[in-house]
This record gives structure tokens, C-alpha cells and sequence, in this order.
């Protein structure tokens, strides 16, 4: 059971009398212990705090100013070209006069006679771009040759843009059939995040580029760097999204 | 003589004993206040020296010079992903040129080939002859191919016949393509 001190004035100060000297320098601890909790500690985890954030502001400042040094002294007109090997290459929607280009292109290297083809375009809406593998058109072509010819036109073709895969060979005595599918994929959405560093081409990718342009078709004669859309997307490529 | 009997009075000890422990709680006072003002004065130079409005003015015009880049950025990010698309298809493409020579290149000179067939999967192969012998070495031939798991995988001899009238032996084989 608790029980009530009582004090009284003559007590009071009889202690104030005795302490009255201390009171000064117990005050004075006292003011900085609360200074010290209350001020001073949250002010140095302000501090921290604002350290944090500035490293974090100074990393991104730093990105910025790579990806603005990179961008400033990017050569404009080599990515112009890049992009057109890039896109011609697998070019952003079906290109049937890409394909059709191609086709003859690696029909005369190989020295063979093509008879008929078809496309098998199948569903002529726009390609998701979720979807992980990639839109492509399908193509029979007969060739007027043998087991040599098919090869040969085989090997040129895969040299030749736009990006093609032989899916099935069937040759004969008379004449040779081969299935080709050519890839094609609609341009991404352009988001940008800024904090997000910008890479130039890598040397793999400039490898390819270089070896892209060594392909038949690869960059077609009279063919604009930047080209304004011109027909429907089904019916004419445009390389550059520009 | 006793020394528990102390005639004279302790209270000049008592009293230099509370002296001391003032002049201590004094002490203490001032080194505290001393301490938390240095304290508070040095976080606060600190604080005021760390100013993220710097920083901030400089990403906004940096920003503001990259947006004049923005089309540049957008070829630049355009062409990175159409190369790795690229690379990908390169990479897995099935190149049949390879298996056709490998294939070819078994067949001795008087065998032909009459039918030739492949998908992402199977081969199918017809080859003729008018020797026996010459069909013989080119089988062998596939089975060495097949056992050394290269171009082709397991071998299936569908048919072997030959036509009385022209004397041609004919073979199909089935295959795996690896």
C-alpha cells in the first residue's frame, strides 16, 4: 500500500536551503539530457538521413550525366544506320516486299529458279507484345533444283534480311519445296526511366550489326535513312519509328 | 586509549565533502553544456553543408538537357533491343545446310538421292543405287553418324527393296535430327 509523503513548507525549505546550490548544475544536466534526446539525436538522424538520400540523388546525377555524356556525343547518323540494319533485318511488321526482295536476291545467288510461292499469313492483327516468341510469316517455295540447289539457295538465304528460318526441306527428283518463316516484331513502347542508365551498343551487338551488314538486301538501294510512314502497316516497312 | 572516542567535531570533512561534490555537479554541468552546444553547432554546420537543393538544380538541368536527346535515346534503346531479338533468333536457328552435307558427303558416288525430307525434327531419306554394296556402306555410314550422336540421333531403316526390272536397290531410313 502506498503511503503519502507529506511535506510541509518548514521541510520545503529546509531542503531548498540545503540544496539550493545544486540546483543550478542539476538543471543545467537535466536541460542538455533533454536537449540531447530531443534535439540533438533526431537532428543527427535528420543528418543521416539526408546523407542517405544525397548518395542516392548523387548516384542518380551521376547516371544522368553519363547517359547525357553518352547521348551528346553519340554520332546521330551511325545509329540512323544501325537502327535501319537493325529494323530491316527484323523489320517491325510483316515486310512482304522485304521478303519478296530477299527471296530473289538469294534465288540469284544461288543460281536456282523459284515457281510459285504463297504467303500463309495468318492472323493479320497486330502481334501482342507479351507474347514471348516471336510473329512471323510462314512460306512454301518450290525450286526448280536439286539436292546442291537447295542448299546453295538455303545458305544464301540465310545471309539475306529480312531474318528468315528454313522450318522444313522436302526435295525430290523434279523439284525441291522448302518452308521459310520470316520473323518480324512490332517496336516496344518507348518508356523512359530516367534514373536508368542508357548503354551504347555492345561490341557483340556492333559485331552483329557490322556482320548484319554484310548480308544480301541488308540495306536497300534508294531507302531513306529517316522515312516518313508512307502506306498501311501491313502493305510497306518503315524501318525507323521516327 | 580508546579511538572510538573522538572528541573533536567532523563537520569541516563533511563539509569539504559536499564541496567536492558540488564543485563535481558543477563540473559535470559545464562539460555537459559545453558538449551539447559543440554537439549542436557542429550538426548544424554539417546540415547546412549537405543541401540537397544543389544536387536537385543539378539533375533538373541535366534532365532538361537530356530531353532535348529523348529521339536519340529512343534509337539508341530501339536498336539495343532489335539486336538482342536478333541475336536470339540467330541463336536458335536451325541451319539445315549442315545436316543435308553431312548427309551428302556419306553417299558413296553411285548412291542418289531420291527423297529427301527434314523438319525441326525428323529426317526422312530415300537413296537409290544399283549396288548393294554401295547402299551397304552408306547405312553404315548413317549408323556410324547416328552412334556418334552427330546431326542425326536414333536410325530407323524403314525399307529396303529393289526393282527387278532396273536392278536399283532402294533404301528409306528415318532419323532424329539432333
Amino acid at each position: 500500500m502506498k503511503k503519502k509523503v507529506n511535506i510541509d513548507s518548514t521541510t520545503f525549505w529546509f531542503l531548498y536551503g540545503r540544496y539550493r546550490e545544486y540546483l543550478l548544475p542539476v538543471g543545467v544536466i537535466f536541460a542538455c539530457i533533454l536537449l540531447f534526446l530531443f534535439l540533438i539525436i533526431p537532428q543527427f538522424q535528420n543528418f543521416l538521413d539526408t546523407q542517405e538520400q544525397a548518395k542516392v540523388e548523387v548516384n542518380k546525377l551521376l547516371v544522368l550525366k553519363s547517359n547525357l555524356n553518352l547521348l551528346t556525343n553519340m554520332d546521330e547518323s551511325q545509329t540512323d544506320y544501325q537502327l535501319q540494319i537493325a529494323s530491316t533485318t527484323l523489320p517491325p511488321n510483316k515486310d512482304f516486299s522485304g521478303i519478296l526482295d530477299g527471296i530473289s536476291v538469294a534465288a540469284n545467288k544461288a543460281g536456282v529458279f523459284l515457281g510459285d510461292y504463297e504467303f500463309q499469313v495468318g492472323d493479320i492483327s497486330k502481334p501482342s507484345l507479351s507474347i514471348q516468341s516471336f510473329p512471323f510469316l510462314q512460306l512454301t517455295l518450290t525450286i526448280n533444283g536439286g539436292v546442291s540447289g537447295v542448299t546453295k539457295f538455303m545458305t544464301e538465304l540465310y545471309k539475306t534480311v529480312p531474318l528468315s528460318e528454313v522450318t522444313a526441306v522436302k526435295v525430290t527428283n523434279t523439284n525441291s519445296e522448302i518452308t521459310v518463316i520470316f520473323y518480324y516484331r512490332p517496336f516496344p513502347p518507348l518508356g523512359f526511366n530516367n534514373s536508368a542508365p542508357i548503354s551504347p551498343v555492345s561490341s557483340q551487338g556492333l559485331s552483329t550489326i557490322s556482320t548484319l551488314s554484310l548480308w544480301n538486301n541488308a540495306v536497300r538501294v534508294n531507302q531513306p535513312v529517316l522515312q516518313a510512314p508512307q502506306a498501311s502497316s501491313s502493305g510497306r516497312t518503315n524501318p525507323n519509328p521516327f | 586509549m580508546s579511538n572510538d572516542i573522538n572528541l573533536v567535531s567532523n563537520k569541516d570533512e563533511a563539509s569539504l565533502k559536499e564541496k567536492r561534490r558540488l564543485k563535481q555537479v558543477r563540473m559535470i554541468a559545464v562539460v555537459s553544456l559545453v558538449v551539447t552546444a559543440l554537439v549542436s553547432v557542429l550538426i548544424f554546420i554539417i546540415n547546412s553543408q549537405t543541401s540537397l537543393s544543389s544536387i536537385k538544380k543539378d539533375e533538373d538541368s541535366t534532365l532538361s538537357n537530356i530531353s532535348y536527346l529523348n529521339k536519340k535515346a529512343a534509337k539508341l534503346a530501339i536498336v539495343n533491343e532489335r539486336l538482342k531479338n536478333i541475336s536470339d533468333i540467330l541463336q536458335k536457328r536451325k541451319n539445315y545446310t549442315n545436316a543435308i552435307n553431312t548427309l551428302l558427303q556419306l553417299m558413296p558416288p553411285d548412291v542418289y538421292t531420291a527423297t529427301l525430307e527434314l523438319d525441326k525434327n525428323d529426317v526422312f531419306l530415300v537413296a537409290n543405287s544399283n549396288s548393294l554394296l554401295s547402299i551397304d556402306k552408306f547405312l553404315n555410314g548413317i549408323i556410324d553418324l547416328s552412334s556418334k550422336k552427330q546431326v542425326i540421333g536414333s536410325v530407323t531403316v524403314e525399307s529396303l527393296s529393289v526393282n527387278a526390272k532396273t536392278g536399283n536397290y532402294s533404301i528409306s531410313i528415318k532419323s532424329k535430327l539432333l
